[in-house]
This record gives C-alpha cells, sequence and structure tokens, in this order.
C-alpha cells in the first residue's frame, strides 16, 4: 500500500504553473491547446507563449506534477507531431488543494465585506 | 480563428524563430526546441492576435529564466551564454552612454578580459569550445589558424576605425587582460597550492603559473606607478597661478600648432614643460588638448601637433638637467 502524495510541498503554485495546471485538470493537452485554454480560463488576462510555456512544463514535469502521456485516451486527439501531457497522481492532489487554498482565501476576503454590508443593512 | 498569412510567409516565420531558439540553453533546447516550434507554428496559424512582439518577450523572459535556472541548479552554463552576457553588456554600454560613432566600438576592448574573467566559471575546455569555428574548418590545426585570425579582427577594427590611436586601445586591451589573466592564475595557483598542501606530487603546474602571474603583476602595476610619478614631473611649483611668460607663450603656441615657436621656447628659455594647465600639459596628444581649449583643429592639420607633442616629450625629458630643475 503506497501513502498518498503530500501536495503542501508544492503550494503555492506560481501563476503559470498554475495555469497551466488547471488546464491539464480537464485532461490531456498538448502544448497549444494548454495556452489556448489558459487564455480561457483566465478571461484573456494570461497569453501564455510558448517559451513560458516550455519552461514551465520543464519544471512541473521534474517535479512530479505532469508527465507525458503517449497513449490518447481519445483517438481523435492523436497527432504525432505534438506531445500530450496529463496530470499525476501527484499533480492532481496539488491541484485540487491549490484550488482549495485559493477558494479559501477568496472566502476569507469577503467574509468581512459582507459582514460590513450585513452591519449597515441592520 | 485563423491569421491570413500565406504558407510562403508562415514558413519564413517559423524560420526566423528556429534560428532564436539558439537563446536558450543547449539542453532546453534540444529537449524543447521542436515543441517550442510547433507551439510557435500554432500560434501564427491559430491565434488571432499573434504578434512578434508578443513572441519575442515571450523569448527573452523565458530563455533568462532557464539560463538562470541552470546556473542555479549547479550546472555550467555553456561558454556561448558568457559571450552573449558580453555582447549584451556591450550593447547596453553602447546605447546608456552618450556616444560618438568610434565610441560605438569602445566595448570591444573589453571582451578579451571579459572572456578570460570567465575562465573560472567554465574551464578551460569549454571556454576553448566557444572559439572553435566548427562549420568554416574541419581539422584542429585549421581550428586554430581561424582562431589565430579571429584574434586579430578587434585590432584590426580598432586600426581601420581610429588609425594612429588604435595603439592605445590595443594597449588597454592587452593591460586588461594581463590584469585579469594574471590575478586568476594567482587566486588559482594559491588556492591549488593551499589544497594540495599534504601532497606534493604536481605542485610545479600551480607554481609555473604562479610565478609569471606574479611577475606580469608586478611589472604592470611598477610601470603604472612609474608612469604615474613621471606624470607629475620634478619636485617644484608648477601651478598655474605660478607660470612665468614664456611658459604661457609656450602653451599657447603648443594649442595653435606654431612648431617654430615651440622650438623657439623650448631651445632659449625654461618655459615649464610641467605646468597643470586645467587642459592638461599636452605633451601626448597637443591636438586633443588644444580642441579641449575650443580650438578646432581640422584631420589634415595634425602634423604639426603630432610634432609638437613628440617634441615636448623630449623637452620634459631634458628640461631638469637644462634648467636645473628651477620652474622659469
Amino acid at each position: 500500500m503506497t501513502d498518498a502524495p503530500d501536495p503542501a510541498p508544492h503550494l503555492p503554485l506560481a501563476p503559470a504553473a498554475l495555469h497551466i495546471v488547471l488546464a491539464l485538470n480537464r485532461g490531456e493537452r498538448h502544448g497549444y491547446a494548454i495556452m489556448g485554454d489558459v487564455e480561457t480560463l483566465s478571461d484573456g488576462v494570461i497569453k501564455m507563449g510558448p517559451g513560458t510555456l516550455y519552461g514551465t512544463i520543464k519544471k512541473l514535469v521534474a517535479q512530479g506534477l505532469i508527465e507525458q502521456t503517449e497513449s490518447r485516451s481519445d483517438p481523435a486527439l492523436d497527432d504525432q507531431r505534438r506531445k500530450y501531457y496529463r496530470l499525476t497522481a501527484l499533480g492532481e492532489a496539488v491541484c485540487a488543494s491549490e484550488i482549495q487554498r485559493l477558494a479559501n482565501l477568496v472566502e476569507r476576503t469577503r467574509r468581512p465585506a459582507t459582514t460590513r454590508l450585513l452591519g449597515e443593512l441592520s | 480563428m485563423t491569421t491570413v498569412q500565406s504558407p510562403e510567409a508562415l514558413e519564413r516565420s517559423v524560420r526566423h524563430y528556429r534560428r532564436l531558439l539558439v537563446l536558450y540553453p543547449r539542453e532546453f533546447r534540444d529537449e524543447y526546441g521542436d515543441d517550442l516550434v510547433q507551439g510557435f507554428r500554432d500560434l501564427m496559424i491559430f491565434s488571432r492576435d499573434h504578434s512578434w512582439w508578443r513572441t519575442t518577450r515571450d523569448l527573452v523572459t523565458s530563455a533568462t529564466g532557464e539560463h538562470f535556472a541552470q546556473i542555479a541548479s549547479g550546472n555550467r552554463p555553456p561558454p556561448r551564454t558568457i559571450l552573449l552576457i558580453a555582447l549584451a553588456i556591450a550593447v547596453g554600454i553602447v546605447v546608456g552612454a552618450p556616444t560618438s560613432p568610434e565610441a560605438l566600438l569602445a566595448p570591444l576592448f573589453l571582451v578579451p578580459p571579459l572572456v578570460l574573467a570567465g575562465l573560472p566559471i567554465f574551464g578551460v575546455a569549454k571556454l576553448r569550445e566557444a572559439f572553435v569555428v566548427r562549420r568554416a574548418t574541419g581539422s584542429p590545426v585549421g581550428r586554430t589558424v581561424a582562431l589565430g585570425l579571429a584574434s586579430f579582427v578587434p585590432a584590426a577594427v580598432f586600426l581601420a576605425v581610429f588609425g594612429g590611436e588604435a595603439g592605445y586601445w590595443i594597449f588597454v586591451s592587452i593591460s586588461l587582460t594581463l590584469i585579469v589573466g594574471s590575478g586568476l592564475g594567482i587566486v588559482w595557483a594559491m588556492s591549488t597550492l593551499l589544497s594540495k598542501s599534504g601532497a606534493p606530487a604536481g605542485r610545479w603546474r600551480p607554481a609555473l603559473v604562479l610565478i609569471p602571474s606574479v611577475a606580469i603583476l608586478a611589472f604592470i602595476i611598477g610601470a603604472s606607478v612609474n608612469s604615474w610619478r613621471n606624470s607629475l614631473g620634478p619636485p617644484g611649483d608648477h601651478s598655474v597661478a605660478n607660470a612665468s611668460t614664456d611658459t604661457r607663450a609656450l602653451w599657447d603656441a603648443a594649442d595653435t600648432g606654431d612648431v617654430d615657436e615651440v622650438l623657439r621656447l623650448t631651445t632659449t628659455t625654461c618655459a615649464d614643460p610641467w605646468v597643470k594647465f586645467p587642459h592638461g600639459n599636452g605633451r601626448h596628444n597637443a591636438k586633443g588638448q588644444a580642441e579641449t581649449r575650443g580650438i578646432e583643429v581640422p584631420d589634415d592639420q595634425e602634423a604639426p601637433f603630432d610634432e609638437i607633442a613628440d617634441h615636448l616629450g623630449r623637452y620634459q625629458s631634458q628640461w631638469s638637467d637644462r634648467c636645473d630643475a628651477e620652474a622659469d
């Protein structure tokens, strides 16, 4: 029996790494698809270039958060020219923890405003 | 959304981008080079707002990051990196300084000492690789010849641009290279000797480096001190306030290129050649000193100034004996 991977040492993720992990959380992707997803996820705020993309992919692979995949889950994805990447078990754990961390952050930031608003209404 | 671009233009852009990948460390390029090109090609084809500005910014920031990551991981950066850094420094100096056309070449004289300064980072073998011209030459002999010829390029450029003044820049370059090289040699030899204090075998090699390094550095320091002391002149009051009429007349003649008057004053009077006028004493470059005082000297009228500079140099060396070290 193996222990569940511990995401804590990898948190928080840098912005580029976070967006790539979030893109791969939707399924395996090749480079350009990741760039497109990052742009969509960030409402066009983050437009990642190939250098930033593969520089970050290199780090994420070294950290064991993502891996290159040879077999395609969907035959329609099969494009021999491109490398496809997916999250590892550790990457999925880190992604879930990071989403939770950010959700908590947003929640804590909103609470005082809501409390103030309720106070004014009362 | 597909951008409107002809296949030829697309392939041309991809070729340019592939060439720019040289900015990345070799390991990164080998592993992700094809993916970078594919990503760039996809952006060119499918992205609506792709631009070279975006690509360049991405390239520069990510390539810089990869080089830093490589250094941080303990790997030695390839020699090409230091040459690129040296080039970037040279460009920075050129762009950052108010320059004349000739001054654009001045950073070149920093290249040899900068390359030498990279020696402890890269090691001899790696540094040698930086100079190997693989495409132009095939054999080791050919490479050595190419390296030898290439080492003359900066000097040739200086000669072509600066003419007679090139010697000064070449002297500066050689001096800096010798200073850096000697300093590195001393540090390496001392650290090697100290670390091998318990093992006598092989000590001769650091000693062979240490002795000439110390000798070269001592010679340069000694020559510099001697040159500085000579520039002060003999003891005595050489202030402008104390300058005699003859002394003032001598420097006015020197500044205006009046050779006959300079010759007359230096043979019939004891005009002080060491007086410290704000614009210098005109010994080494009479034309330059004249121009400092706002006297324009056309290039085709330099000859008298060169003659005066040579003559004043000789006059300075004889002045103490002839005039008994008395300032006028």
